[in-house]
């Protein structure tokens, strides 16, 4: 976010009408959604922040991310409505007491949500024009990100305003400049343009990050079991993070469990296959008049072969000619600017099918190394035994899908399979059923493996991609791919039969444990016997106990 | 015929039975060789079986202890006698996770008797069990590390001056020394005198009894004991309720070996009451290294035999099928040596199984409570009617 390339994109209307999608379409719902959307806000940032740091070689923050939740009574929302109006007198103030539902559905109360974190935090210019649109993103190119940077939390403040009528409330600070900017923000629906109701700049407060702050209607009782276990699962897997969450008079603290930052991604340059035709065909048509290739910058536009070197990965001069002669069979001195719809079309199909091209570069993904996880693991779960399986990527539509499937076993998880499903390193909770992990961990019978009738087991599957193969926009669940639900079946099979194989270790040495046990308390009936029968002649009592142990201890090769 | 008239005609049948000369009986050559050891003897077995454990340990091995095998698996059947005896097979006890425990017991057991041995008293077997409570968990651990004990030192039971509680009872015409009291069995009321496991404190056994009647359940011998069968007719009534001890046995051996009288039993007409009959006889499959001490020789099997069911009239209603068990057992019994001795028991365990029923000496009873003293065994004794 603190960038700035900032692109402005479409309505905000659009979203209004598609609150199902966007995860707002009924209290509950709207309430855990709000919740994490500025949590993955904050995150986003964070890491982003870090990744920068670390290509300055400067020393790096770790993630801070403070969330408040409290309940705020109807008469407060109006007084504040009106205190609000006082102030500025300004229309949308006028407006928000419209949208204020005071004959309001009972499943609703009112909510505030505050979410602070220690990133790099926005500067003052650039705030109204992060926040006041809604297809607004600091939009990169193709890389690994949890998905609707920057769009979620707008969403969270068009539902607060719309259930309270209420601005949202954002401080922000940078490290460069020691002051904080202070900002009420709402959104015109109608233009998709931010109107501020407040801004303020306070000098000497030095700090950074962003803080903000939300009145929204909600339902916290649904809501709350929701919030706590998406916390426990996103601790998981971004165990460099302390998040300090505050649910009304509750507070749970999700402490910072490891130092180390997993690879955090890199931008990379799109894969043929990953790549359809409008996309395509935007590309052509936005084609600069001058282009650089291998360092040497040229005037015009490229040939079709400089274009597939310049601007997808993986293909060099040899690959891309004889992609387009034998493959689309074109010529590939043709320039771009030549190129005709029927071409892209033929071109675009070719790109798509063609088996040639190298695997997706997977150095784009941020894959949480296993130790973390692990560690991660053993204090928020508190298993007996963890199994990874890590390390698979299968391609899908062009883009690298990375699989990491970690299983805890024992200890202190309950009885029976618990399922985790990350995607991107973000928790999913919804739709269980229809997830292609859920199809996988059916298909691997872990009952042929493990008796869940006896032991607890939680199986952590790990989705990581540039594109998440997501069923729909709401993105709840994963898509059931074949290849993709075999892959995660192997590798949960394959971390089962290690769990299996632990099982197995654990209850010989507990046979043996229990063996040396017998033989030690009997040896010691024995040496008592013995020496009373032969008086301690000739060895003492002591003795024959030193060595019948001995000839155990040989045995059981313990030292 | 007078009651006097048919005493005497009782009597003179039983003398013309073969006076049986209790030869000692021999173990057969593959038979575990048993001895009756002295205290002294027996004490030092167990100081033995200690020093041989303690010197495998100093060579640094695993201790252990070769126990011969008590159970039908090492049976060996005098072929002559059909005698039942021990075998060689033994298992092996050491310091194992498989045997350790029964290792363990064994010593325990041996630990506590040299101590009743040193200290020359007997104890019972309850008293044993109670040494370690802990250890042994069960009383029938301890009573079988006994026998265990007993056979490892290749010595009987009573060697190792472990008893059991009383079990069996006598009654009628025998008088003996039991620990220097003058014991006269034809003054003991109707309960009669509890057999003593202390077997080597009875002495000076005398008789004027023509036979003695073995009898298997406790119920039988209230019956004829109150009756006081032993002055209408000059007899011992014996009883080891059930399946019979040492003692009972041992004492039955010594009162046939000293008086050289036959032995009447009456047993139920079951399996059961056959196998009771083989274990006075022939000795049991347990207890085969104490036969040479146990067995008694002249025993008849005077009732109640399946054939007497149709010869004396019993009623059917007292008839009792036999249970899947019952055939089992006695399919079992007719494949063992030692009935092919008998030809006439098998005879008779065979026309058991045919005719599918059993019955309880209880039974005559469904002919009148006297029936049995005043009917069946005058008439029994009076035909010959033994086999």
């Amino acid at each position: 976010m603190t960038s700035d390339k900032v692109e402005t994109l479409s309505a905000a209307q659009w979203f209004k009408e598609n609150s199902e999608i966007a995860g707002f379409d009924n209290p509950g719902k709207s309430t855990f959604t709000s919740v994490r959307e500025l949590v993955e806000n904050s995150l986003d940032a964070c890491e982003e922040d870090i990744q920068m740091l670390q290509m300055r070689g400067e020393e790096i923050d770790y993630p801070n991310i403070n969330i408040i939740i409290h309940p705020v009574s109807h008469e407060r929302i109006r007084k504040k409505i009106l205190a609000n109006l006082d102030e500025s007198g300004s229309g949308s103030v006028l407006e928000g007491i419209e949208d204020f539902k005071i004959e309001h559905d009972p499943s609703e109360k009112y909510y505030v949500i505050e979410v602070a974190d220690n990133g790099p935090g926005i500067y003052h210019e650039f705030i109204s024009l992060v926040f006041g649109t809604v297809f607004t993103g600091t939009k990169y190119g193709i890389k690994q990100g949890r998905g609707r940077f920057g769009m979620g939390a707008k969403m969270a403040m068009i539902h607060a305003q719309r259930t309270t009528g209420l601005d949202t409330e954002i401080w922000s600070a940078t490290r460069d400049i020691s002051e904080e900017s202070y900002f009420r923000i709402r959104i015109d629906l109608k233009s998709n343009s931010p109107i501020y109701t407040a801004q303020q700049i306070i000098p000497d407060k030095p700090w950074h990050g962003l803080r903000m702050r939300l009145y929204f209607g909600g339902n916290l009782i649904w809501a709350k079991q929701r919030i706590l276990e998406y916390f426990k699962q996103l601790a998981l897997v971004t165990p460099y993070v302390d998040f300090r969450l505050v649910i009304g008079d509750d507070k749970y603290l999700f402490k910072r469990i490891t130092d180390e930052i997993p690879p955090l991604p890199l931008e990379t340059k799109p894969h043929p296959h990953g790549i359809d035709i409008e996309e395509l065909k935007e590309m052509v048509k936005k084609y600069p008049k001058k282009y650089k290739i291998k360092n040497e910058l040229k005037e015009g536009h490229p040939t079709l072969a400089e274009f597939l070197m310049i601007d997808f990965q993986g293909i060099g001069d040899g690959t891309a000619k004889k992609f387009l002669r034998y493959k689309v069979d074109i010529d590939p001195y043709m320039l771009i600017s030549e190129l005709n719809e029927a071409h892209i079309f033929k071109l675009s199909e070719a790109m798509s099918s063609y088996d040639d091209f190298p695997a997706p570069d997977s150095s784009c993904l941020s894959i949480l190394p296993p130790e973390s996880l692990e560690k991660a693991a053993n204090v928020l779960l508190e298993p007996e035994y963890i199994k990874n399986v890590t390390g698979k990527i299968i391609a899908i539509k062009g883009h690298p899908v990375h699989i990491t499937t970690s299983v805890a076993f024992g200890g202190n998880i309950p009885t029976g399979v618990n399922l985790y499903r990350f995607a991107n390193r973000i928790p999913l909770l919804f739709k269980e059923r229809s997830d292609v992990c859920y199809k996988a961990l059916e298909e691997a019978n872990i009952k042929r493996y493990i008796d869940i009738n006896v032991h607890g087991v939680t199986v952590m599957v790990s989705v990581v991609s540039t594109r998440m193969p997501y069923q729909d926009a709401a993105k709840d669940f994963i898509a059931d791919y074949d290849e993709l639900r075999e892959t995660i079946k192997l590798s949960m099979q394959k971390a089962f039969r290690g769990v299996k194989t632990y099982i197995s270790r654990r209850e010989e040495e507990k046979k043996k444990e229990q063996e040396f046990e017998k033989l030690k308390e009997h040896a010691n009936r024995l040496a008592v016997s013995l020496a009373k029968i032969t008086k301690g002649i000739p060895m003492s009592e002591s003795e024959i106990q030193y060595r019948l142990m001995k000839i155990i201890m040989s045995e059981y090769s313990i030292d | 015929m007078s009651q006097t008239a048919q005493n005497l005609k009782i009597i003179e049948e039983i003398r013309k039975l073969k006076k049986v000369d209790q030869e000692a009986i021999k173990s057969p050559k593959d038979a575990l060789k048993i001895n009756e050891l002295s205290l002294e003897e027996t004490k030092q077995g167990i100081e033995d079986i200690a020093l041989n454990l303690l010197s495998l340990l100093d060579f640094g091995e695993r201790p252990s202890v070769l126990v011969p095998i008590r159970s039908a698996q090492n049976t060996i059947v005098d072929q002559e006698t059909g005698h039942i005896f021990l075998g060689h097979n033994a298992v092996t006890r050491s310091l194992s996770p498989a045997s350790v425990r029964q290792l363990a017991v064994l010593i325990r057991v041996a630990d506590g008797i040299h101590e009743l041995l040193s200290l020359g008293r007997h104890s019972t077997k309850r008293e044993l069990f109670y040494t370690d409570v802990n250890l042994f968990q069960d009383q029938t651990i301890s009573d079988r590390a006994i026998e265990d004990l007993a056979v490892t030192l290749r010595t009987i039971r009573n060697a190792t001056y472990i008893v059991a509680s009383a079990k069996g009872k006598i009654i009628g015409r025998i008088r003996f020394r039991e620990s220097g009291d003058l014991i006269d069995c034809t003054k003991m009321g109707t309960g009669g005198k509890a057999i003593t496991p202390f077997q080597e404190q009875v002495e000076d056994i005398d008789s004027d009894a023509e036979f003695v009647l073995l009898v298997e359940k406790d119920a039988a011998f209230m019956s004829l004991s109150e009756a006081k069968i032993y002055e209408r007719y000059p007899c011992i009534l014996m009883t080891g309720i059930g399946s019979p001890d040492i003692a009972t046995r041992m004492m039955l051996r010594r009162i046939v070996d000293e008086t050289g009288l036959p032995v009447f039993a009456i047993m139920d007409a079951d399996p059961y009451g056959l196998e009771i009959l083989r274990s006075y006889t022939f000795g049991s499959k347990a207890l085969g290294y104490e036969t040479p001490w146990l067995v008694t020789q002249n025993i008849y099997w005077l009732g109640l035999r399946p054939g007497d069911m149709q010869k004396y009239k019993i009623p059917k209603e007292v008839y009792i099928p036999l249970t899947d068990a019952d055939r089992k057992k006695g399919k079992e019994l007719l494949e063992e040596k030692w009935l092919q001795n008998k030809p006439k028991w098998a005879d008779e365990l065979r026309s058991m199984l045919r005719s599918g029923v059993k019955a309880e000496i209880q039974a005559l009873a469904a002919k009148g409570f006297e029936y049995m003293t005043e009917k069946y065994l005058p008439q029994k004794l009076e035909s010959a009617d033994w086999i």
